[in-house]
């Protein structure tokens, strides 16, 4: 589908910085981006949530944070392999591979 | 990729409109991440809701930035039956049982009302999110 649309100067430098046929994929994937985020802000706000404000760098440093080290996944996952100690290990590989 | 397990009580905090459940699932819209709900959480929250929270539980799990898990069951190949069997005797429920082996195959953070149910099940210093 071809659609004409107007923008903002400052929008209109961006795109026309773009790799020549990027602009198509550029728009898309930013308006794929927002449909994401105001289906989750209408879920949210059917809950009594309040309204949540674009905070993209936020996000990425919280998110970041919730990634668990290694040194502690590798202790919970020993500890539950200790609880079955009967179970071998190929098979202890093929879950954790499989998640 | 998976960052954020929730426990039956982060699944019910999501209906009562707790703000550290909406801050995390509108991150995970906006870094492109997702929160994942074991099946048995969401079956422990059905059980302790009703009604509009009914509605809600079925608004989140059709958010694609939530995905439900369901315990690997290939007795052959890879099966958690057992391991989350166990971990709901060292957790004392089989929603936290089945929430930690989530967090463990994924290195998510687990966001739960029930701390200490988690860290018997995990470690005591896993990164849990209390809501």
């Amino acid at each position: 589908m071809k659609i004409t649309i107007s923008v903002p100067d400052d929008v209109g430098a961006i795109l026309k910085q773009l790799p020549a046929g990027q602009v198509s994929a550029y728009i898309t994937e930013a308006l794929k981006r927002r449909q994401v985020t105001d289906l989750v802000q209408e879920a949210l706000h059917a809950a009594g949530h309040r309204h949540y404000d674009h905070d993209p760098e936020g996000a990425r440093a919280r998110v970041a944070a919730a990634r668990v080290p290694d040194a502690i996944v590798q202790e919970a996952r020993q500890r539950l392999m200790q609880q079955m100690p009967g179970v071998p290990a190929p098979e202890w590989d093929r879950l954790w591979n499989a998640a | 990729m998976i960052r954020y397990v929730f426990d039956t009580g982060a699944v019910m905090a999501y209906t009562h409109g707790v703000e550290a459940i909406g801050q995390i699932l509108y991150d995970a819209a906006e870094d492109r991440h997702l929160a994942c709900i074991p099946s048995t959480c969401l079956l422990e929250a059905y059980s302790l809701t009703e009604g509009k929270e009914h509605d809600l539980l079925r608004l989140l799990r059709m958010l694609p930035v939530v995905v439900i898990d369901h315990p690997l069951m290939n007795v052959r190949a890879a099966d958690e039956l057992e391991n989350i069997g166990v971990l709901t005797r060292l957790s004392g429920r089989l929603g936290a049982g089945h929430a930690a082996i989530v967090a463990m195959a994924s290195y998510a953070t687990v966001v739960t009302s029930r701390i200490e149910q988690m860290q018997k099940a995990l470690t005591d210093n896993w990164p849990i999110t209390e809501v």
